[in-house]
């Protein structure tokens, strides 16, 4: 079963498509990471995934059911970018309310984890710093022992050493619950250590989704003559070139070098902003196919 | 069990209106208790008990009498007071009804909820129905509690009591739980509309105020018009009626031998006189004492049944517009 499918999926806010036509095949056990500009849309498909949006046109699945449906309810968990709690709550009120609402709760996960921390639970929410905000919600959003995790920004708001631990805790939850997680960020540097899945989107529609390993292996960076750029064109794919002076560096969608130009691999993050210059180049399987794990 | 579990969780968010809304319609309901036990003391000693029964015959004016030579003066002040016991199931409406909703969403907590097993129609209801039951069953109380204040704060005023008046037919158990199921319907209809705490205030009041405003102007004058009893008093204009101050006269018409209706009486000095000269007739549409509680049942009945419109308008517009 796939953890996220979406076929001709779209919301218009007014006059303006914040997602369009996105058609996405997100196989479950991932850790997928959700990347594009401000504006690209990431908000909005993660709060329709996560059934606090109604899509305008097409359909989606998470785990197989329609988001916000009772099935989706009890195995999705979510953390809005804005970091929504009751913030005149302490922490135990926040967490006494958080066990009330679900069938399944791990306290003992909760507790530790906010002990791990040194989070009081006598302290109020509001009083909290925006990390320890973000921190708390990410604890409760991964007490409810969901299949399917979509954080959007969890990362924001973060210092440095926080942003290792949480993403060194989401490795764990995955490795040893098999749990999928979607999360945006505009950290791409952070992401590539842990995420599996890419999903680039660009103007409300999907641009890259792709296994990491798979956009890695079919990409490389060339270096070469700038005068050398427009044949270029007629022997590999190429996403992206930038011309500096006489030397040109491509992003191209090869294997191997052609003759006259240097190669190395590419990173996670040249990959993005090189498909992030180029709206048009695309890289997203057909339709309806099921991605092998 | 969803239910219970979202009234758990609305007990750990809210809490203070929980417990605020409750014990300021009970603290309310004890100090209209406490005045009237005075007062009903007073008027024990003086031997003036009999003057609280709502009918003239038994106290008539001689109570009329008694009440003005007992106190110094009538004083306005139990009608002011009446109007401002109305005004706080309103009130539980704009500072907590509203709120609890509006600002939800405008803070975005709402999200927390959504995403935590629990759908936005067992949100809004689990959220908005143990408060509106808390309220309705406390202002329930509070309105046993000021229906037997006004009894003795009518007389106060200088005032027959006379239970068809406007105020005694909304100082009841009844009416006040009934407006304040009303209140915190539309306080729920307009924070799920509006979504911000302020607007939706305002837009409360505007809503609630023209419910009052055709409540007293037209639907409380047009049930008082149903199942009238028809009376033929006298040959003479007013002899006769009323029969007790316990009915209301709801029209009043002359009828000629023929059956047809006379339009108007002419300008004449004895018109009891012009009436016996045409052979016509008075006949008296009127609500017997007994029609009350059912009227007041169908006013109250129709209150609770806009409540529950606003319900169901607030449940279909999440559902078709739940967080965008």
């Amino acid at each position: 079963m796939n953890a996220i499918e979406t076929r001709g999926l779209g919301k218009r806010y007014r006059r303006t498509w914040a997602v369009r036509g996105c058609d996405l095949t997100v196989p479950a056990g991932q850790v997928t990471a959700l990347v594009g500009p401000n504006g690209a849309g990431k908000t909005t498909l993660l709060r329709i995934l996560a059934g606090l949006a109604t899509p305008t046109a097409g359909t989606a699945t998470v785990l197989g059911a329609a988001p916000g449906s009772r099935q989706a309810r009890a195995t999705v968990s979510a953390m809005d970018q804005t970091v929504p709690l009751y913030r005149h709550l302490r922490v135990a009120g926040q967490l006494a309310a958080a066990r009330a609402l679900n069938d399944q709760w791990d306290a003992d996960l909760a507790i530790q984890r906010l002990s791990a921390l040194g989070m009081a639970t006598s302290a109020r929410v509001g009083k909290l710093s925006a990390g320890q905000q973000a921190q708390l919600a990410l604890t409760m959003a991964l007490a409810r022992r969901p299949r399917l995790l979509l954080l959007d920004e969890p990362l924001a708001s973060l210092d440095p050493l926080a942003r290792q631990d949480v993403l060194g805790w989401l490795m764990t939850c995955v490795a040893e619950d098999g749990l999928s997680v979607v999360f945006s960020s505009h950290v791409i540097a952070e992401l590539e250590r842990v995420a599996s899945y890419l999903v680039v989107l660009s103007a409300g529609r999907i641009q890259v989704a792709a296994t990491v390993d798979s956009l890695l292996d079919t990409h490389l960076a060339l270096t070469g003559p700038a005068d050398g750029v427009d044949d270029l064109y007629d022997q590999v794919e190429i996403v992206t070139a930038q011309r500096a002076g006489r030397q040109a560096l491509v992003l191209a969608r090869t294997g191997a070098a052609p003759p006259g130009w240097a190669a190395r691999p590419v990173t996670m993050e040249e990959l993005v902003l090189g498909y992030l210059r180029e709206p048009a180049a695309r890289v997203v399987p057909e339709p309806g196919l099921e991605i092998a794990r | 069990m969803s239910v219970l579990r979202m009234t758990r969780a609305a007990w750990y968010k809210h809490r203070f209106s929980v417990v605020g809304v409750p014990a300021v319609f009970l603290l309310a309901a004890l100090a209209l208790f406490a005045d009237s036990v005075v007062q009903r003391h007073w008027l024990s000693v003086h031997h003036l008990s009999g003057c609280l029964v709502a009918n003239a015959t038994t106290g008539g004016s001689w109570c009329h009498s008694a009440a003005w030579a007992s106190l110094s003066s009538p004083t306005q002040t139990p009608n002011v007071i009446a109007v401002a016991v109305l005004a706080l199931p309103v009130l539980a409406g704009l500072f907590a009804g509203v709120p609890w909703v509006a600002r939800e969403f405008e803070s975005g907590a709402f999200r927390f909820t959504w995403t935590q097993g629990t759908g936005p129609r067992l949100w809004l209801l689990g959220t908005f129905g143990p408060l509106a039951l808390l309220a309705a069953v406390s202002a329930a109380i509070y309105g046993a509690a000021a229906y037997w204040w006004y009894q003795v704060a009518q007389w106060q005023a200088g005032t027959s009591i006379w239970s068809w008046r406007w105020s005694s037919f909304e100082l009841t158990p009844l009416s006040i739980a009934g407006w304040t199921v009303l209140t915190m319907a539309l306080a729920l209809l307009c924070g799920v509309l509006i979504r911000r705490v302020l607007p939706a205030m305002i837009a409360f009041i505007v809503t609630l105020g023209a419910c009052a405003y055709l409540s007293q102007t037209w639907l409380r004058p047009w049930l008082f018009g149903i199942g009238t009893a028809v009376k033929q008093v006298s040959s003479s204009a007013s002899a006769g009626w009323p029969p007790s101050t316990t009915t209301y006269t709801v029209q009043t018409w002359l009828q000629a031998p023929g059956g047809q209706r006379v339009s108007g009486l002419p300008a004449v000095n004895n018109v009891g006189a012009w009436i016996a000269q045409h052979h016509y007739t008075f006949w008296v549409a009127y609500q017997p004492h007994n029609h009350l509680i059912w009227l007041e049942l169908a006013r109250n009945g129709i209150l609770i049944m806009v409540a529950a419109f606003a319900v169901l308008a607030s449940v279909w517009w999440l559902s078709i517009r739940p967080a965008d």
